[in-house]
């Protein structure tokens, strides 16, 4: 790496701890301004007594004002320390992220691979055969992808393929007897919901950028010297056009933990998001700032590793 | 060597054989000729020959630079392929330690063959939808239950909903437990009891073969520990208000004393408790007292231990795991003090996405039993052919409207909240909306209780003297907000419902559907002005509607005031007499009528599932689960 480079990458890095701080105080602050008591989580339908309210909020440290708890859970986090929660039997953070964690990175990563691996081949399709049937249908498609909404199509594919058709199971149960392929009937239909808007994504870019590239002097040249048609596509065009798809992937991929609340909350999927749902509804706030601050980092991690790696795939670009 | 020429010959004769195609690396040939596409099929030996000698110089090549370029790329492309594919396989294979540890462990705790239960009660069961164990009732089996609500907490200290206080009841167990048929309190770790004449003593005798699941024997100390936990002000436990009454509970709470001085261990298994006043109710509250094991816990946090996580109780179940959100997981407790008992080897309680899923996974049988199927699914449940569905009695979830009177001052006139009362058509309501299988109620006690007055006349259905009323107390024009909360369609029909039936006779109203925690804080603070679901309930004894409706109670969060109610109400906890008590509540259920301090307009209905493998259930108001350790596989 070049010292230019080097420097950049340091810049970023020590820029990601205040951008980290000034999210968590934003997540903070919106999260307080919610209506609805936490302290209510702990009172049921028959027996609210105020006193017991007023006793649950001292213990979560709710009677504080606001930026005393904030700086008090701050510095619980600079150690690493995030807590436990309110609601989920008072399991530490940490644990409850860890159980979920795995469920959310197979789903996206299966969604990710498969959007890639839809999108690429039809996009060269597409761009080698510009206008012609398969390009307008894809094209119609990726518009459809990117504007049906996904719970829509979540919901329509449960109700298709799940309860009239029964080829798929509606929902993620639990843990049951099925081990090995057999689990992999519950992945399809979260993950055919999550890939369609990536994948619509993907897919445009794929086909545009290769038809930029086709149209450059140095395919026609290898053209020229009799190389064969698939050599010329995959090794020459492709590589070139895929330059661009780094960056794109790079913001698909910095979303992957954000998780997608929607989808895994309607298939069950015992991920992130639903984790995060639940403990927005129940308004556990140390769960749901751990998650932002894990997602905010993630994303700016992510978005800093695909800067750094556009340098190196292309030798065109450094920083100063 | 041999591998070599044989390789070489297949080699040549391809070369000599093929229309030409080249598939040689090019950089093999580098500086030397590389067969054009045009070369003659047939070549001559000569050619031939220089050909295998330029493989020859290929693998030379091969052997010096190890791999190429393009078999690196090839190696990158299929390990990229590779750490793509694993995650999901990964998924699929994995088979958890818990898992392999499950599998194998299940042989280990089958009990012997000769089951000695004698679980065949001495009276008949009176109810028809009862199946009672045999005295050989058969063991093993792990029933999978469905629930739609995930448990906040296990804590028996803490937990106050459904789902958590069920399982605490099968992980700790009861010092006094209900009798499912008659709800009064009846032995379980205490096993006899005597009251002082004057009511406020009452000493306990525990039974002395009740150990922890660790062996521990369970003792009056952890009683004493438990009752302490509760009152304890850091705690904050729900239970603390039902057991302000001990003596000496008030000192202890605000830190004045190291002891409730009310509560006396006298030895080992006999624990004395000293109450200020009488209270016909504190019995089945010590339904709520599921001891903790004082060896693991004393001097430690007893909100946020590590304990919980993984808790050692003496029910007749113990913990196994728990993946929040998705299963938990119990096995027998092999030193139950039940011998014999439970005859199931475990349960999974499984969490269930929403209740068609819910159904749906009742029909293939990925749950066994469940008490959330919705009663409209009830026959569609029952065509399956293996499921037993049972409509649960009545009274489990009276729903109504209850009046905010410091909210909203016209409510503060009996005539104002009798004539809302009366525009409602509860009939239609229960079959229109619940198709018949809800009923409307006319009280906060369920019909099967000792304590409900059957001759009750419910408030009539009619409009003309409705607006009547109105008029006479003169709020022909009055304004009100219905509070709910939303996801529960029943309770969003009844909205619907009302401001249908209150417009008819002039009243306007402004429908409130949200979201729980927020109907929660509305109904804590009183500042509602009608109110689905009323907080005013009954569920075990009639006593539980002393808070809500006490004038001076700090629950009482309608403001409701009633000298009669009050005096009524001190009198039903003081006498433990029956019959006396039930002319009592009988009186407090007519005012209740006669005022409206809340209207009990309607009974949720329930449906109770389960699979036809096992027996042992009863259906009553209480949760169909709640004496799992009776169950068995048919």
């Amino acid at each position: 790496m070049t010292p230019s480079n080097r420097r950049y990458l340091l810049r970023r890095l020590l820029l990601l701890v205040p951008l980290l701080v000034g999210l968590t105080i934003v997540v903070f602050a919106l999260i307080h301004l919610a209506p609805g008591d936490p302290a209510l989580a702990f009172v049921s339908e028959g027996s609210i007594d105020p006193q017991i309210v007023a006793q649950v909020r001292k213990n979560l440290g709710l009677d504080q004002p606001l930026p005393v708890q904030y700086v008090i859970w701050i510095s619980h986090v600079a150690r690493l320390d995030f807590g436990t929660a309110y609601t989920f039997n008072g399991t530490p953070v940490i644990e409850l992220i860890e159980q979920r964690l795995p469920a959310t990175l197979v789903l996206q990563t299966a969604a990710l691979a498969l959007s890639l691996a839809v999108s690429i081949p039809l996009g060269i399709v597409s761009a080698k055969k510009q206008y012609s049937a398969i390009d307008n249908t894809a094209t119609a498609g990726a518009f459809l992808g990117l504007a049906l909404p996904n719970f829509w199509i979540a919901l329509m594919l449960q109700l298709l393929l799940a309860v009239s058709l029964g080829w798929l199971p509606a929902s993620t149960p639990g843990t049951d007897e099925t081990t090995g392929i057999a689990r992999l009937k519950y992945l399809v239909l979260p993950v055919i919901v999550l890939a369609l808007p990536t994948l619509a994504v993907f897919t445009r870019f794929v086909r545009s950028s290769m038809l930029e590239v086709i149209k450059q002097d140095y395919v026609t040249t290898a053209r020229a010297k009799g190389l064969s048609e698939p050599t010329v596509t995959y090794r020459h065009a492709l590589k070139n056009a895929l330059i661009p798809m780094v960056t794109v992937v790079g913001t698909q991929l910095a979303r992957l933990l954000g998780g997608a609340v929607v989808v895994e909350y309607i298939f069950a999927w015992p991920g992130l998001g639903s984790l995060a749902y639940e403990s927005i509804l129940k308004r556990d706030y140390p769960v749901v700032l751990a998650l932002t601050l894990l997602t905010g980092a993630f994303i700016l991690v992510v978005n800093m590793l695909v800067d750094v790696a556009y340098t190196l795939v292309d030798p065109r670009v450094s920083f100063r | 060597m041999h591998r070599h020429s044989s390789e070489l010959n297949t080699l040549s004769l391809t070369v000599i054989g093929c229309q030409g195609y080249s598939v040689m690396p090019k950089m093999a040939f580098r500086g030397t000729d590389t067969p054009s596409m045009d070369e003659p099929a047939n070549v001559s030996p000569e050619r031939a020959d220089l050909i295998v000698r330029q493989f020859h110089r290929y693998e030379a090549y091969f052997d010096r630079f190890g791999i190429d370029r393009r078999q690196f790329l090839r190696m990158i492309a299929m390990g990229g392929a590779a750490a793509v594919v694993l995650p999901v396989l990964e998924a699929c294979g994995a088979t958890t330690p818990a898992e392999v540890a499950q599998a194998t462990a299940k042989p280990a705790a089958q009990p012997t063959p000769a089951a000695q239960s004698t679980t065949a009660p001495a009276a008949q069961p009176t109810q028809a939808q009862t199946a009672s164990t045999t005295s050989t009732a058969r063991s093993g089996g792990r029933i999978i239950i469905g629930t739609l609500g995930e448990a906040q907490s296990i804590n028996p200290l803490l937990a106050n909903e459904t789902e958590g206080q069920w399982r605490d009841k099968l992980l700790f167990e009861e010092l006094v437990e209900i009798d499912l048929e008659t709800l009064k309190p009846a032995p379980n770790i205490a096993k006899d009891w005597q009251v002082s004449d004057d009511a406020t003593q009452y000493t306990f005798n525990l039974r002395d073969d009740v150990k922890f699941s660790d062996g521990q024997p369970l003792t009056a100390n952890d009683v004493s520990f438990t009752l302490h936990a509760i009152l304890k002000k850091e705690v904050a436990s729900v239970h603390a208000p039902r057991f302000n009454g001990i003596k000496g509970a008030q000192q202890y709470s605000s830190g004045e004393a190291q002891t409730v001085s009310g509560i006396q261990v006298v030895d080992d298994h006999t624990l004395k408790i000293t109450l200020d006043q009488p209270n016909a109710a504190f019995l089945s509250n010590l339904r709520w007292v599921r001891p903790l094991p004082k060896h693991l816990l004393d001097g430690k946090d007893l909100v946020n231990d590590p304990f919980y996580q993984s808790p050692v109780g003496a029910g007749p179940f113990m913990f196994k795991s728990w993946t929040n959100g998705q299963d938990f997981v119990a096995d027998r407790n092999p030193n139950y003090w039940e011998s014999g008992k439970p005859h199931l080897d475990g349960f999974i309680h499984r969490v269930i996405a929403d209740s068609q899923t819910l159904v749906i996974a009742l029909q293939t049988g990925q749950i066994e039993g469940s008490e959330y199927a919705l009663p409209t699914q009830a026959d569609q449940l029952k065509a399956t052919g293996n499921l037993v569905v049972m409509v649960k009695p009545q009274g489990v979830d009276t729903n109504g409207w209850s009046f905010g009177q410091k909210t909203n001052p016209a409510l503060k006139d009996p005539r104002v909240r009798r004539a809302i009362a009366m525009a409602l058509d509860t009939n239609r309501f229960s079959t229109d909306f619940l198709l018949g299988l809800g009923k409307p109620a006319r009280s906060p006690i369920p019909p099967g209780m000792w304590a409900y007055d059957d001759t009750l006349q419910p408030i009539p259905f009619d409009p003309a003297q409705a607006k009547q009323l109105l008029a006479d107390a003169g709020q022909s024009n009055l304004k009100v907000r219905l509070t709910t909360n939303a996801g529960n369609h029943f309770r969003e029909d009844w909205v619907t419902f009302t401001q249908q039936s209150l417009s008819d006779i002039g009243v306007t109203v402004e429908p409130d559907v949200k979201e729980w925690t927020q109907v929660v804080k509305e109904g804590t603070d009183g500042t509602f002005e009608m109110i689905c679901p009323t907080f005013a309930g009954v569920l075990v004894d009639p006593d539980e509607l002393y808070l809500p409706l006490y004038s001076t109670s700090p629950r009482n969060v309608m403001g409701y005031s009633n000298p009669q109610m009050d005096q009524l109400l001190d009198q039903g906890r003081q006498t433990a007499d029956l019959d006396k008590r039930k002319q009592i509540y009988s009186q407090v259920q007519q005012i209740i009528n006669q005022d409206v301090s809340s209207f009990y307009a309607w009974d949720r209905p329930f449906v109770s599932v389960t699979s036809n493998k096992y027996i042992g259930y009863k259906n009553t108001i209480l949760s169909f689960f709640n004496e799992l350790e009776d169950w068995s596989q048919a």
